[in-house]
């Protein structure tokens, strides 16, 4: 089977701004197989999903979905003819339609009156909100909403499921709970799915990949837990939680330890700012060269913020968290 | 399969292309003027010309002044201070822009009359010269403050919003550094609401140049009447088309003006927030000074207009209303309300076009579709009627096509008002925003489906209201119609203009009611649909 999703080399650069929303980026993303995009705004994550959708024309590269060229010098295939499904923001449901019509929207009219009321039905069941076919996206709540957009957005059968911050807009208990529920309808329907969030945990709780994107290029694509455990970069690293470059060496606070005189190699020295406690461990925050680093302290320690202290590899400490 | 050029073009563009287009072009007919000299442009010239130019001056001035005094304290006084009536005064001092110039000139017809006794005995006294110069400035004072009085709310309007806006930052700063609210309203308030109150004005000098019926009816020819008289008079229709040339470059010149002093700043046309900021109270003389300096500009400008219409009618109305006059009525309004509702649909069509394709261009077309409703009446029908003549030559046949067709009106309606129907609907399409109908598009609908199935049920009563504006304007408009109307063809303002002028202007009351009340109705939507919330609408 063809590859859910092919880009090849594309590149988007909007007038009036320095550099390329997205530039050059090349991703695959096999059948069923679920790659998050995670990356700051403005760093062209956004217009990457756009352009897959063909909601934006890309300047130069290639689309390819299901093994048909959507997007090229020569080809161009418009939104609607695309067979992708999107899930917005905030869900982008239509307010003037019934969430049983807005489900069965994307089918053809033929389908719409065959079988529209059944699979309507079929949809709300998998989402789990059986029996709110007859109210108004303005009647539910917003954790209700992104699963009805969801279910719209699978209800034609798409070759490929685009997700655009789906959970943003949403409390944290809350989002949690919709993840999960998300997840396992993804992977019960084997939908190809892209999603696009700001959130590593979003990223790192569904996805198969996770593609990071800076500045409209891909700075590192793996698994999470290779994501987690070996960054590309400090930038990689620092997008899941504080991390700092110690002589080379890309290091969590866990990896680090402090200490009052210079001892080891490549200690290296700062001032203590203060120390605090998170997560039953004490957590120093140095300045270093002007830099604020936090360090995973020996809680028996005895300092004051004002001392002068070095920061050196622990040698207990390991990267998963 | 496209290629990737031809991603951009679409029956969309197209269709913007085409109508930014045909609005267009009666004014590069007109600007085509400035190049041409009629026969009788030399004598035009020496005679009139500078009497057009000098009465258009003069009227802008007065009107600007008597309209800075109905305007600009009330404004003041609603958005600072709490007196009686000041909640009602608020909106109803908008209501005399629902009376057109002209109504209010038949309505004060007779004032310049009721000082006749007064102009006698300046002849006998000072002799004939002091009485011709008395009678001009009592007719050029009164046909000031009449169309003062009906022009001022534009400029109510924008000092309201502006006053408004200052009233929680800079102003009670002010208050609070002990400055008193006169002192507030001159150092602060004014300065602060001199790109608003420029604005407003801008709006009232471009509807001075563009009137014709007030002027006419007071004996003021203004640049407006001159076209008229230049080619119905005359029948130099070239020298006409000159001088449209140059009404038209000044009111270019008037939006420049003001685009140039609102400079990067711009100011916010915000509507009033039902603002939880307290105002001051007023007490005893002070409260009942505010009140009248609200009424008197409500008086003239809308009461006595209004109840003198109402006995005018009521007197005449058993005459007027004959089977002969609702026949023509029902024809025109249907008419009216036809080409009101094919250009809120084009307005509709034409904001989804832009969505879809919004590039720079695009928008410049918009802007420019603009100048349709910012330019004189007079100077459109000028520009679409002598390209109707020359469409008309090319046609093979010996018949008319255009010239003198309810088609050439109606195309110069739909030139006329498109932005008043454009506007709103573009406004209303930005507040539902492009997610639903990228939504909809990746659901695989196309844009025709898209538009069909979601802009419209979701725009339904934007729309509404677009096409009732262009409605009301339709049967309202004066200079075009007057220029471009079909022979028989009557709207209730050509009908209340044509009774006036042959002297029956009790009569002429009947119709003026009409617009007045369609006019209240059409202000009403307005106010209900650009500050009210978002009329998107949820389920």
């Amino acid at each position: 089977m063809p590859a859910a999703l092919v880009l090849d080399q594309v590149s988007r650069h909007f007038a009036k701004q320095a550099y390329a929303a997205v530039d050059g980026l090349s991703l695959t993303v096999e059948q069923g197989e679920i790659v998050s995009i995670v990356g700051e705004s403005g760093s062209g994550k956004s217009t990457m999903l756009r352009l897959i959708a063909g909601l934006e024309v890309p300047d130069s590269g290639e689309v390819w979905i299901g093994g048909e060229c959507v997007a090229s010098e020569s080809a161009w295939v418009p939104v609607e003819k695309r067979q992708v499904g999107m899930v917005f923001q905030d869900g982008a449901l239509f307010p003037h339609l019934k969430v049983a019509d807005n489900i069965i929207y994307g089918l053809n009219r033929r389908a719409r009156r065959q079988r529209g009321e059944e699979r309507a039905r079929e949809l709300l069941d998998l989402v789990g909100l059986d029996g709110f076919g007859d109210r108004y996206p303005s009647e539910l709540s917003g954790g209700e909403r992104q699963r009805i957009a969801l279910a719209r957005a699978l209800a034609p059968q798409p070759q490929l499921l685009l997700l655009d911050e789906p959970f943003s807009n949403l409390d944290p208990a809350l989002r949690r709970e919709l993840r999960e529920q998300v997840c396992s309808i993804l992977r019960s329907v084997h939908a190809s799915a892209l999603m696009v969030t700001h959130d590593t945990e979003d990223a790192t709780s569904i996805s198969d990949r996770i593609a990071i994107v800076r500045a409209g290029k891909f700075e590192q694509v793996a698994e999470p837990s290779d994501v987690l455990v070996t960054p590309a970069n400090l930038y990689c690293a620092e997008l899941f939680g504080p991390a700092v470059d110690l002589n080379g060496k890309i290091c969590r606070p866990v990896e680090l330890a402090l200490s009052f005189e210079k001892g080891k190699a490549g200690a290296v020295q700062g001032v203590l700012r203060r120390m605090q406690s998170v997560n039953g461990r004490s957590r120093a925050t140095v300045e270093v060269n002007g830099a604020i680093w936090f360090v995973d302290a020996d809680s028996e320690m005895q300092c004051e913020p004002g001392d002068t202290v070095w920061v050196v590899a622990s040698s207990e400490g390991s990267l998963d968290q | 399969m496209t290629s990737p050029l031809r991603r951009h073009l679409s029956p969309w563009s197209l269709g913007l292309l085409v109508t930014g287009a045909i609005i267009l072009v009666p004014f590069v007919i007109v600007f085509s003027g400035v190049f041409q000299t009629g026969t009788k442009w030399q004598h035009i010239v020496d005679t009139v010309l500078p009497g057009y130019i000098w009465n258009t001056v003069i009227l802008a001035i007065t009107v600007s002044l008597v309209s800075i005094l109905f305007a600009v304290l009330p404004a003041w006084l609603v958005a600072a201070f709490r007196f009686p009536g000041s909640r009602i005064f608020c909106w109803a001092l908008v209501l005399p822009l629902a009376i057109p110039t002209y109504v209010a000139a038949f309505v004060y017809y007779s004032v310049p009359e009721m000082a006749i006794p007064l102009l006698i005995k300046v002849r006998l006294g000072l002799g004939v010269d002091a009485y011709l110069w008395a009678e001009k400035i009592l007719r050029y004072g009164v046909l000031s403050i009449v169309m003062g009085a009906v022009l001022y709310p534009y400029l109510y309007l924008s000092a309201r919003a502006s006053f408004a806006e200052q009233r929680s930052a800079s102003i009670e700063a002010a208050r609070t550094l002990g400055r008193g609210s006169t002192s507030v309203f001159i150092s602060i308030a004014l300065p602060l609401a001199r790109p608003a109150i420029v604005a407003g004005l801008t709006l009232i000098l471009m509807e001075v140049i563009n009137d014709y019926g007030a002027v006419n009816f007071f004996g003021v020819p203004t640049l407006t009447e001159g076209i008229f008289r230049t080619w119905f008079g005359l029948g130099d229709r070239v020298s006409a088309l000159r001088i449209a040339a140059w009404c038209m470059l000044a009111v270019l010149l008037l939006i420049s003006l003001e685009r140039w002093q609102r400079g990067t700043r711009g100011y916010s046309d915000r509507a009033e927030s039902s603002s939880t900021l307290a105002k001051v109270p007023l007490r005893g003389v002070r409260a009942w000074l505010a009140t009248l300096a609200c009424v008197v500009p409500l008086a003239i400008g809308l009461i006595i207009p209004v109840v003198q219409l109402l006995v005018w009618a009521g007197a005449t109305y058993s005459q007027v209303l004959t089977g002969d006059f609702l026949a023509q009525m029902g024809r025109t309004v249907s008419l009216a309300l036809a080409t009101a509702a094919g250009v809120g649909l084009l307005g509709l069509v034409m904001a989804y076009a832009l969505n879809l394709h919004p590039h720079a261009f695009n928008r410049m077309l918009a802007r420019l579709a603009a100048m349709g409703y910012a330019a004189p009446g007079a100077v459109i029908a000028v520009g679409v009627m002598v390209g109707c003549a020359a469409l008309d030559r090319w046609s093979p046949s010996s018949r008319l096509f255009l010239s003198g067709t309810v088609i050439a009106i109606v195309g110069a309606y739909a030139i006329r008002f498109f932005t008043v129907a454009f506007e709103p609907i573009r406004a209303g399409m930005t507040r539902v925003g492009p997610q639903l109908a990228d939504a909809s598009r990746a659901l695989g609908k196309s844009p025709t489906a898209t538009l069909w199935r979601i802009e419209l049920p979701l725009l339904r009563r934007v729309l509404l209201a677009a096409v009732m504006l262009v409605f009301v304007d339709i049967l309202k408009e004066l200079p075009l119609t007057m220029i471009l109307r079909p022979a028989n063809f009557d709207t209730l303002a050509t009908t209340a203009f044509g009774l006036a002028k042959e002297g029956q202007i009790y009569q002429s009351a009947v119709p003026s009611m009409i617009i007045v009340v369609l006019g209240v109705a059409g202000l009403l939507w307005l106010s209900r649909y650009s500050s009210g919330p978002s009329s998107g609408g949820d389920g």
